[in-house]
């Protein structure tokens, strides 16, 4: 009897209590605060940095300075190479690629 | 059907990242967790919202992991109980303060219409558990079972919580003159 009496007494109490909160923005700024939100954010800014380096690239002659870096890179090879050729470096390579050709073929028959 | 909807828009937030679905989950949802924080802080109205913005930016971070076991509700004062317990835990790891200090600082003065009566005040006779178990049960109108299941407690030893709760509440009641609404 007792029991059901403090029962009574609290919920009695508890449900002058029991109010609906208002939302006052709560739901927008936990919205603002999602990870996606942040994500996406970062996306945006990495397509656009992106961008500006693209437009740069091109607006100063990016293209033109690579293919004439990596022909001068290749040339320089081509010219070392041939000076400094050894030919006991090249039997090394050609039977390390004869081995790996064979077992290559092995291994799929 | 109340269920039904909410697992409609999980499964939107799921497949389609839908942030407008999970939107209407924190619209609907946003006052119970607001008030289940309200009551655990003893009433620091800024304090609640910021731990109830946690707990919905972790149940939305983790909301591919809600399995339909137990009803959307429920899983989110799961996560809202263990958002607040971190939080105790963080507060006492800094500042070395027992948990009726943490209540004293965290608690303001709440007007009662008719009663004159703090529910907050109230609320602070009671261990952090107790609290948690009583306001879930008469406030929330949440089951022994349900509550079980949020706290990760036995439903024999969130009895023997809501029991001293109660005991301990109605005597402080009593002692300050409250008899029920008349």
């Amino acid at each position: 009897m007792m029991e059901s009496n403090d029962d009574k007494l609290l919920r009695e109490f508890f449900a002058t209590e029991k109010k609906e909160i208002a939302d006052n923005g709560f739901s927008r700024r936990v919205m603002r605060h999602l990870p996606s939100r942040v994500n996406r954010l970062a996306q945006i800014w990495a397509v656009f940095v992106s961008l500006v380096a693209l437009i740069l690239f091109f607006a100063f002659d990016g293209l033109q300075a690579v293919i004439s870096t990596l022909r001068d890179v290749f040339v320089s090879m081509v010219q070392s190479s041939a000076t400094n050729i050894d030919p006991k470096s090249l039997i090394i390579v050609a039977v390390v690629l004869v081995f790996l050709g064979v077992r290559k073929a092995w291994s799929l028959a | 059907m109340n269920q039904l909807n909410d697992i409609s828009l999980v499964a939107q937030v799921v497949v389609f990242k839908n942030t407008r679905a999970f939107d209407q989950l924190v619209q609907k949802y946003q006052s119970p967790i607001r008030r289940f924080f309200l009551h655990q802080t003893c009433g620091d109205s800024e304090l609640s919202d910021d731990l109830a913005q946690d707990t919905f930016i972790k149940a939305y971070t983790s909301i591919a992991t809600f399995k339909n076991l137990s009803s959307f509700s429920t899983w989110l004062y799961r996560i809202a109980y263990n958002v607040f317990y971190d939080y105790i835990r963080s507060r006492k790891e800094t500042a070395d303060l027992d948990a009726r200090e943490v209540d004293a600082m965290n608690s303001t003065e709440q007007e009662n219409v008719g009663q004159q009566m703090d529910v907050y005040q109230s609320l602070k006779m009671l261990k952090e558990v107790e609290r948690t178990c009583i306001t879930l049960f008469y406030m929330e109108d949440v089951s022994i079972d349900k509550i079980a299941g949020i706290t990760g407690i036995p439903s024999g030893t969130v009895k023997s919580h809501l029991s001293r709760g109660k005991e301990k509440l109605a005597t402080y009641l009593k002692q300050n003159g409250y008899d029920g609404i008349k």
